[in-house]
């Protein structure tokens, strides 16, 4: 019974994480790895009657203590863990009304030097849980950039600062033609033109 | 409970409790931060703990 379960979760983690590689599928992580955690469990409890299935329990310990950890992070500074995994580079052609981008782990660039920024100033939020977050701007934009980190550095139009919770707002005066609000968890959030 | 495993079956209550938890925060049913979560993994041990020593007592 113990091998079944093991095998099942094995199956469907990779028959996931093809389909997001291959066919670009969103696959939802955080809900699939709980869900793999319950039937991990599940199976644990049917394979108790014949004794202690070790394969499982390991799986099962495996996935609780990264849970327990991501949810930790996830946590921190108000970032999300969503988004999936992985590195992502943006570069909208307009950008007309507000917009939100999430990623859990990995790196997430946002490149708006060739993006055409609507009459009235669009509104960015974006974060990165555990990773990198960079973002391009056009020369000649101005902008207003709210950015932290939870652990990690910030570094915006050359003011920098580093360590736990932290967090920049730079403001170039002028009417911006764009708002940047900017999070990781653990990680580096960078924003140069 | 004749014939079950006791550790078996603690662990696997503790699986079962803790994957609900986080099934159910990353559903967006509650959110969890990190003063949360290791208290609720004590008491999910704390649990599995109990259903151990309720299986072994009725043994």
């Amino acid at each position: 019974m113990g091998q079944v379960v093991l095998g099942l979760v094995l199956v469907a983690i990779g028959v996931a994480w093809l389909l997001q590689v291959v066919a670009g599928v969103d696959v939802r992580w955080e809900l699939l790895a709980p869900l793999a955690l319950v039937l991990v469990g599940a199976g644990v409890i049917a394979g108790a009657r014949t004794g202690a299935p070790g394969g499982l329990i390991g799986v099962g310990l495996v996935l609780t203590v990264l849970l327990a950890l991501v949810s930790s992070i996830g946590g921190l500074g108000d970032v999300p863990f969503a988004g999936g995994f992985g590195d992502r580079v943006l570069r909208p052609a307009t950008l007309d009304g507000d917009e939100t981008h999430r990623l859990a782990i990995g790196e997430l660039e946002i490149d708006l030097r060739d993006t055409e920024l609507g009459a009235a100033a669009p509104e960015v939020v974006a974060s990165v849980t555990v990773g990198r977050l960079v973002v391009r701007l056009p020369t000649g934009a101005s902008v207003r950039v709210e950015a932290r980190a939870a652990a990690g550095s910030v570094q915006v139009l050359g003011e920098s600062a580093e360590g736990l919770d932290v967090e920049l707002t730079v403001d170039e005066g002028r009417a911006p033609a764009v708002l940047l609000d900017l999070a990781v968890g653990v990680g580096e959030v960078v924003v140069e033109r | 409970m004749r014939g079950w495993h006791p550790g078996a079956l603690a662990v696997g209550v503790f699986f079962v409790m803790m994957g609900g938890v986080f099934l159910l925060e990353a559903a967006g049913v509650w959110d969890l931060g990190p003063a949360q979560v290791w208290p609720l993994l004590l008491i999910g041990l704390g649990v599995a703990v109990l259903v151990s020593g309720a299986v072994r007592g009725g043994e």
